[in-house]
């Protein structure tokens, strides 16, 4: 079995006077992929936030419990925040692409870091990311066109390449496909299982079916709470909880 | 981290210099004029009808006075003129037209006040002079020009008053049969009062503050003007002329003008920034 | 007698429109009759060539370089300090106290009328601080004069960066000052261009600040504490001294199409600002 990536304990979370996480406690495997369901206002792009230390940014909120990372927690004052999200990646649910070429989109981390990259060296990453996300083949022709005139599927592609570019441990994705066709969904998934085997990957999605397809693990959250959580087989033959059983049927949602 | 909180610092430091400024102009003009009205006493100053400086005497009478007319005219030729402007463009033009026209009129509003006195100088005091009487240069010259100088802010500002009232306040009203102008009047112009006040006000505050032109056109003669054709001068115009040579209690006298002035034109700015809050 | 409303309504409209074409016509008859007359006087000789005899004869030279110079002083000073304080609103801080405070303090600046900022300027820069009328004392009042412009174009130039660009940002690991610097602000900076090109129109036209606080020696300025007299202010003199009429038509022309110039590029960069965002 895999090492565990990330321990979760007691995660609890305000904004303000409303409570958004509530005790969450669980385990993500290395390799594995996680998947979050549940209906909205659940809490589950707030967790994601809490994980790369995103919901720092957002005012009059609280955190409590802690999250380890390689057994370190990364809710501590003293931990690396610049560092934390260059380990842990985020692809959100707009495809978000900087007003830039291609190639700079990609190169935008890395060259960030601060270490002297030669031009050689970031080609190459360029390039196996782009492969990494499924998109080499579109673009490699395009490399210096603005990353603006990419269809919704490809920029959403760009913007997995992008983080896979910081060569991440962990990537979020904050409901990736939303707003994206069929196809475009069906490559980014099957890009997500080619993906796993690499990193830790936790998805978000309000699409019940995209968990069951993609996921190794699933938790499924309601207002706040963690209901369950299990082997995704598992928690969508027999669900342990009513609840989860009605949000798979689609009796709420 | 720490670096983050030193730029921060930095960053709010030089965000107060802009109110920084404003505390230390105050404080400035205050103490340099303050003195001189508390000698001569506050209603002596602000009501004494003579200003002879060199003679001791400061009474700026004559001035507070010829600045609220030459203003109040600058308004009575200025904002009907703006207001049909603003509501012809912003109503009845077609919206290329008013796309063409709206910046270009506030491109107009560039153009230097020494420019718009000079053009009084050479084309309009003689005017009034040929066919009106008096010297020229008078009260009726620096109401028109002023009037003519505050058209830009008072148009574009209302254009945009105007503009702001919703299109459903609009069709409604039409849906009913009103004519477009009954719309305007009873529906339009009611809802885009608060924006036109406001720009009202910001003209009246230029007119108010406006010296090269008014220096130049309207005479600076030292009485209580009878007649629009007499030859005024205004508080900026004092100050501006004799700033040049005076020396001593002079020129806290021409600070303490500054006060009286400056004092004016914060009530008039805080005004059209509270009623346009309210909106 | 009711007049019919259609009636009233034509009537109206022919006042109005009857209205806005005076009005259109004071604007631009002001600057067709300053180039007509103006124009001509404009030669080669007229740009670099020194004022002789007082302003009655030779070219205004000196009078561009220090317009140049002036605006130059006041832009490096405004500049910093308007960008930075559009920064801080929008970025570091929430719509509370402070913020309305900061926004209170550059409007009301905005409001104070120009022989006010003579009037400071000379009693701070010119006599306190002993700066003499110079380039210097001139360029620090009229930094003062543009200060609010900046602040607000700046303002909502930065306002318009989508938030999007800046969660892509921190979550690439990059601090909050490199994003500014690095994708913010490139971002916001045709708008920003803007203010400050607006303010260099204003700058130029300016009389009663650079009267009083730099000065109207007809050398031609070397160093930031000479005095020197700015196009706006040679015009004003030879007009009311009335030493000279062609070359005052001259000045005011060269100032006017140099500010129409300058506002048109300003209104340029920023539509072309608006249609990438929209």
């Amino acid at each position: 079995m895999n090492p565990v990536k990330i321990q979760v304990r007691d995660l609890t979370f305000y904004y303000g006077q409303h409570l958004a996480i509530d005790s969450l406690h669980l385990d993500v495997r290395q390799g594995e992929i996680l998947g979050l369901m549940g209906p909205a206002k659940s809490g589950k792009t707030t967790f994601l936030r809490v994980l790369n230390r995103m919901c720092d940014l957002i005012p009059n909120s609280r955190v409590q419990g802690n999250v380890f990372l390689d057994n370190k927690d990364i809710l501590a004052l003293e931990y690396d925040v610049d560092n934390l999200r260059r380990r842990v990646g985020m692809v959100f649910a707009k495809p978000v692409p900087l007003p830039r070429s291609i190639y700079e989109n990609l190169a935008f981390g890395p060259r960030l870091q601060g270490k002297e990259i030669n031009s050689g060296i970031l080609d190459d990453l360029v390039e196996k990311s782009l492969k990494e996300a499924q998109l080499w083949e579109e673009v490699k022709d395009r490399l210096h066109e603005s990353a603006l005139k990419l269809s919704g599927g490809q920029q959403q592609r760009l913007c997995l390449a992008r983080t896979l570019a910081m060569q991440p441990e962990v990537i979020l994705l904050d409901e990736p496909t939303s707003g994206l066709d069929p196809i475009s969904t069906a490559r980014i998934e099957e890009t997500l299982t080619q993906l796993k085997k690499d990193f830790t990957i936790i998805l978000v999605s309000n699409n019940t079916k995209q968990i069951a397809r993609c996921s190794d693990k699933v938790a499924f959250l309601l207002m706040s709470r963690l209901i369950e959580y299990g082997i995704t087989p598992e928690v969508f033959m027999v669900p342990k909880n009513k609840q989860t059983d009605d949000y798979i049927s689609g009796r709420f949602g | 981290m720490g670096k983050e909180k030193l730029i921060e610092k930095v960053l709010m430091l030089l965000a107060f210099s802009a109110i920084g400024s404003l505390l230390l102009i105050t404080i400035f003009i205050f103490n340099e004029g303050l003195p001189i009205i508390i000698k001569t006493g506050v209603g002596n100053f602000i009501f004494g009808a003579h200003w002879a400086p060199t003679k001791g005497h400061y009474g700026i009478l004559a001035m507070i006075l010829s600045s609220i007319y030459v203003t109040i005219g600058a308004m009575i030729f200025g904002v009907p003129l703006a207001l049909a402007c603003a509501i012809t463009l912003a109503e009845f033009a077609p919206v290329h037209l008013t796309r063409f026209l709206k910046p270009t009129i506030e491109l107009l509003a560039g153009i230097p006040s020494v420019v718009y006195g000079f053009l009084g100088v050479v084309l309009l005091v003689p005017l009034i002079r040929e066919y009106l009487g008096g010297p020229g240069l008078s009260l009726l010259a620096a109401a028109l020009i002023l009037g003519i100088m505050i058209l830009p802010t008072v148009i574009s500002i209302s254009i945009d008053a105007i503009n702001a009232v919703p299109n459903i306040y609009r069709e409604g009203s039409i849906a009913l049969g009103a004519t477009q102008w009954q719309t305007i009047r009873k529906l339009v112009l009611p809802a885009a009062r608060s924006g036109i006040i406001t720009a009202i006000i910001l003209g009246m505050g230029r007119a108010i503050g406006e010296t090269m032109a008014v220096i130049m056109v309207a005479g600076n003669a030292l009485k209580i003007p009878t007649s629009v054709l007499d030859p005024v001068r205004t508080l900026t115009a004092n100050i501006a002329l004799e700033l040049g040579y005076a020396s001593g209690a002079h020129r806290e006298a021409l600070f303490a003008t500054g006060i009286v002035l400056f004092i004016i034109i914060m009530i008039l700015n805080t005004t059209a920034t509270l009623i346009a809050g309210r909106k | 007698m009711r007049l019919d409303p259609f009636l009233t309504q034509r009537l109206v409209k022919s006042l109005l429109w009857c209205l806005t074409g005076l009005t259109l016509f004071f604007l631009i008859f002001i600057i067709a009759f300053i180039s007509v007359k103006g124009l001509p006087q404009v030669s080669f000789n007229f740009l670099f060539h020194d004022i002789e005899d007082m302003g009655r004869a030779g070219g205004i030279f000196p009078t561009i370089v220090s317009t140049i110079y002036l605006t130059m002083v006041a832009l490096l000073i405004a500049s910093p300090l308007g960008v930075g304080t559009a920064i801080y609103l929008t970025e570091y801080t929430r719509e509370g106290w402070i913020t309305k405070l900061i926004r209170f303090g550059a409007e009301c600046l905005a409001g104070v009328p120009s022989i006010i900022l003579g009037l400071f300027g000379f009693v701070l820069f010119v006599i306190k601080l002993n700066f003499g009328w110079s380039m210097l004392s001139g360029g620090l009042s009229l930094a003062i004069m543009v200060l609010p412009t900046i602040i607000r174009t700046s303002e909502e130039a930065l306002k318009t960066v989508p938030q999007e660009y800046q969660d892509v940002c921190f979550s690439l690991g990059l601090s909050k000052w490199h994003t500014i610097t690095r994708v913010v602000l490139p971002c916001a900076l045709p708008g920003i261009m803007t203010g400050i090109v607006l303010s260099i129109g204003r700058a130029i036209g300016e009389t009663a600040v650079v009267l009083f606080t730099a000065g109207a020696s007809l050398r031609t300025p070397t160093s930031r504490f000479d005095s020197g007299r700015s196009m706006a202010v040679h015009f004003y003199i030879l007009a009311r001294e009335g030493l000279s009429m062609p070359n005052a038509y001259g000045t005011a022309a060269i100032l006017i199409i140099s500010i129409l110039l300058i506002n048109i590029t300003a209104y340029t960069i920023m539509q072309r600002f608006l249609q990438k965002y929209s």
